[in-house]
């Protein structure tokens, strides 16, 4: 199939992304790398902690968003977030094989390795870091503690469970309970 | 340890970190299942799915190096181009070949399982290849080329008629382990060996293949696994008669004899 291989600044993400998923388009490849490299980073930095490994998290990700760029239809989600979604799903999985090398390491599911995460539309005002950051504050000290160990620590609930020295009943309740006070007050800050 | 069917109240239980991607495989993979096969409500995956993206917003955004997109650009370059064998490849044998010759002209041996089990190891092989291609994309691209002709030999050798071949399954530590040994009758002292989903070893360890003949083992050598957990050998010494391919855990540097059980074990036959 052959695309026009001119992107200007009002074509949309979306349409990116469809001329991925119909054929070689380095041009479309390029433009999505420069509106979401710094938003990818960022996460794969704030997760990892290690330049290099932050940047095999962002190189990994764009693998899995032109290989299943015809995938990204059957979201409902924007680009921006599913190309987070993935930067986070890739960078998790870098620092737990990285922690692999513990007495009882976990096998790695080479397989996974390039699958997608699941994604849902996001809430309102996902992308508004300050709205977002106010919401977090306002959670009690626990459930925020545990939500930023789940996401940007790449911990595993049994993980936090330890860390916290709590049940895991707990760990399970703190995230449920957090994520949905954080969802009512992101929904009615609109 | 969660294998057992999930109920749906420890479904919903696991839905905050579910959408948090702070489940082990296993245990997302449970979650999956039971999504799939239960028609009560799990709206409450859609809803707290939604945030992810939210706490994203929250890291401070950070220009990549400039590096890194010439690396993705050239990524995708070599990812998208039409995949060739190397002109290097020492017997470059396109990978669906065999599998196509074989099918063209049906034998009897064929029955539904060993085409089966052909067709899976064609899958294997070529999730092994992609997987360690994903894994480290910069620094493996090169070695991901020359597994692949090493695995397309090692499928053909398979999947030849009259080729002695093991099919080897894992147990205990290395339960998900699966791959075959393959020695083509056409050449002489050229086995295969590939194994997918080996578990990772201490650095003092190491895997040791043995040819067992009447209850006796005679080293095959030691090998090392790959990042992804897959092993690829060529260049096996011939099986001399050798009923069983076993392989152990053994120090570094490999044992005369095997000092542990087997972890991997196959039976040789001649599918004729």
């Amino acid at each position: 199939m052959v695309a026009d291989s001119t992107v200007t600044a009002v074509t949309t993400d979306e349409e990116l992304l469809g001329r991925l998923a119909a054929g070689v388009d380095e041009a479309a490849l390029s433009e999505l790398y420069d509106r979401y490299q710094a938003q990818m980073y960022g996460l794969a930095m704030r997760i990892t902690n290690d330049a290099a490994l932050a940047q095999d998290a962002v190189q990994e990700a764009f693998v899995g968003v032109w290989r299943n760029a015809a995938r990204y239809a059957q979201t409902r989600a924007s680009v921006r977030t599913w190309m987070l979604s993935i930067t986070h799903h890739r960078a998790v999985d870098i620092l737990r094989r990285r922690r692999a090398t513990s007495p009882l390491p976990e096998l790695e599911d080479g397989t996974r390795a390039l699958t997608t995460p699941d994604v849902w539309p996001e809430v309102a005002r996902a992308a508004d870091a300050a709205a977002v950051r106010g919401a977090l504050a306002a959670l009690p000290d626990a459930q925020r503690r545990t939500i930023e160990l789940a996401y940007f620590g790449g911990l595993t609930q049994t993980e936090i469970a330890e860390r916290e020295s709590v049940p895991l009943g707990t760990v399970k309740s703190r995230v449920r309970l957090g994520l949905a006070s954080l969802r009512n007050m992101l929904e009615q800050s609109r | 340890m969660t294998r057992a069917p999930m109920s749906h109240e420890q479904a919903l239980e696991l839905a905050g970190l579910y959408a948090l991607d702070a489940l082990t495989p296993d245990e997302r993979a449970a979650v999956d299942a039971h999504i799939a096969s239960c028609t009560r409500d799990h709206s409450e995956f859609a809803t707290l799915g939604g945030l992810a993206p939210a706490l994203a917003a929250v890291a401070d955004p950070l220009d990549a190096p400039e590096s890194l997109k010439d690396n993705i650009l050239a990524a995708y370059r070599a990812d998208v181009a039409p995949k060739a064998v190397p002109a290097t490849a020492p017997a470059p044998t396109p990978l669906t070949q065999p599998v196509v010759a074989t099918t063209t002209r049906p034998r009897r041996w064929q029955a539904p399982t060993w085409m089966g089990w052909a067709a899976a190891a064609v899958a294997i092989v070529l999730l092994a290849v992609v997987s360690v291609y994903g894994l480290n994309l910069r620094q493996q691209a090169d070695q991901a080329r020359t597994r692949a002709d090493q695995l397309a030999a090692a499928v053909a050798a398979m999947t030849a008629p009259g080729s002695e071949v093991a099919i080897l399954h894992g147990s205990g530590a290395a339960s998900g382990v699966s791959g075959f040994v393959a020695f083509p009758t056409s050449t002489t002292g050229q086995g295969y060996m590939v194994v997918t989903d080996v578990p990772p070893l201490p650095t003092d360890k190491t895997y040791q293949a043995w040819y067992i003949t009447d209850g006796t083992p005679t080293s095959a050598g030691t090998m090392t696994a790959d990042a992804s957990g897959s092993i690829v050998v060529s260049g096996l010494e011939p099986l001399d008669g050798a009923q069983v391919v076993a392989v152990t855990v053994e120090p570094d540097g490999g044992s005369d004899q095997p000092t542990s059980d087997p972890i991997i074990v196959g039976t040789v036959t001649t599918p004729t």
